[in-house]
């Protein structure tokens, strides 16, 4: 095959990829809110569209003295980028005023997110990351910002961010309210499908035959997927799913039951029982599991007798 | 010669004397006891060949298997993925309000 042929056919792969439904939806790489005392700032971090996915990519936000720093970060290669926003109240009930600058944070800032070697960091260089003009807001309202391009795959990096009450409210005797957050998923919309349910598993506890899994109980994160997955010392790792999936290796091995899942492999029992309805419904669920006995994690100092847990988007796994 | 009979023999056997213990015996029997340091550093121990050859072999697995690196299993990588560095910023920043929470209002919407 002439070399320029080859270059035609992953070009056309590509395109065909990226025509494809599942491959031009985007995809949720991060999330969160810092709030200030009038206001919640909420942010969501998309790729777009998102096959091929990010590797080693998370974003953070930080405040000091009225101003929110946004970071964009690859830990991986310490490269990161970023822009400051600054919100402002206005007179009007609900408005508010944003402005967005460049990223400009003080060694003590940057060292609680870069960590203590912040020099061997690099800054993408980000010219165009501000706004002259500051931009008023209703509550509520998203704004979309686009931050970074890649010209080769056609993906974007999109901030979407909003102006809402704060995140948590203390309500006296009783306690804070529910925290509050936000999430925005662009383009237009469709009929929902099975294949769009998504496992939610927050603070798991693992137990293998009866016997609690005391790593498991360090962990008070919630991971949200269609698939979610976690690891187990000595057993690998094992992917969950609420729909079967056999071209990916899934089997049905289990189910799920409101809080709680368990599943049988081989002669062993596995169940998590966790602090968040797992499915949606009200049904008992039939459960998919994929075993990976020999999967390890392999980023330096990792420790493979703690338990881990985290999520895959189904378009990136192979069979 | 003529043959003794028994009460020659046993007078014969009174005035028998035994020899004297030769003098290394008595060095082996009545030298001083070693104290552990000493065993420690000087002392042996009889073991039977089977249990030594036993030992030498479990010692032999020990060493193999401590001496075996663990396999490296490769991390499921996401299919394709791409880094940060893949990436270049825009050139300039639009925001754009997509969803407002105003009924009629005029921003552009997705």
């Amino acid at each position: 095959m002439r070399p320029g042929s080859r270059g035609i056919i992953a070009a056309m792969g590509l395109c065909l990829l990226v025509l494809h439904p599942a491959f031009a939806q985007s995809k949720r790489i991060d999330g969160g809110a810092v709030s200030q005392p009038q206001f919640g700032f909420y942010w969501e971090t998309r790729l777009q569209p998102g096959t091929p996915p990010l590797d080693g990519f998370t974003t953070e936000t930080t405040q000091e003295s009225g101003v929110i720093h946004r970071l964009l970060l690859d830990r991986t290669r310490r490269v990161y980028a970023g822009y400051d926003l600054v919100v402002q109240t206005l007179a009007e009930p609900n408005t508010y005023q944003v402005t967005i600058r460049p990223l400009s944070m003080n060694l003590d800032s940057a060292s609680r997110v870069l960590g203590n070697d912040t020099p061997s960091w690099t800054q993408m260089r980000t010219p165009g990351w501000s706004i002259a003009s500051a931009q008023t807001i209703k509550g509520g309202d998203v704004l979309e910002l686009s931050l970074l391009n890649n010209r080769a795959t056609g993906q974007s990096v999109i901030d979407y961010v909003t102006i809402q009450e704060p995140a948590q409210k203390f309500r006296g005797f009783d306690g804070p309210t529910p925290e509050r957050k936000f999430s925005f998923a662009p383009g237009p919309s469709r009929d929902f499908k099975a294949e769009d349910v998504e496992l939610t598993i927050q603070s798991p506890r693992l137990s293998i035959n009866g016997k609690l899994d005391e790593t498991s109980t360090k962990h008070f994160e919630e991971m949200s997927g269609a698939i979610v997955w976690f690891y187990a010392a000595k057993r690998g790792r094992f992917l969950l799913s609420l729909v079967p999936r056999p071209e990916l290796g899934f089997r049905k091995a289990g189910e799920v039951r409101g809080s709680s899942l368990s599943f049988v492999l081989g002669s062993d029992t596995f169940s998590l029982s966790t602090g968040h309805p797992i499915a949606p419904g009200q049904a008992a669920y039939s459960l998919y599991v994929r075993h990976e006995p020999d999967w390890r994690m392999t980023y330096p100092n990792a420790d493979l007798s703690a338990f881990v847990m985290g999520v895959l988007d189904p378009a990136t796994l192979r069979k | 010669m003529e043959p003794l009979d028994d009460k020659e023999l046993s007078s014969l056997l009174h005035e028998w004397k035994a020899p004297g213990a030769p003098s290394s015996l008595r060095r082996k029997l009545l030298a001083p006891r070693q104290t552990w340091a000493q065993w420690l550093t000087k002392g042996s121990l009889r073991i039977p060949v089977p249990v030594a050859f036993l030992a030498a072999i479990a010692i032999l697995a020990v060493w193999l298997v401590a001496q075996r690196r663990p396999a490296e299993v490769p991390i499921a990588q996401p299919v394709g993925a791409s880094t940060l560095a893949d990436f270049q910023p825009v050139q300039q920043l639009e925001p754009r309000i997509i969803e407002s929470s105003q009924e009629n209002d005029d921003a552009p919407r997705k």
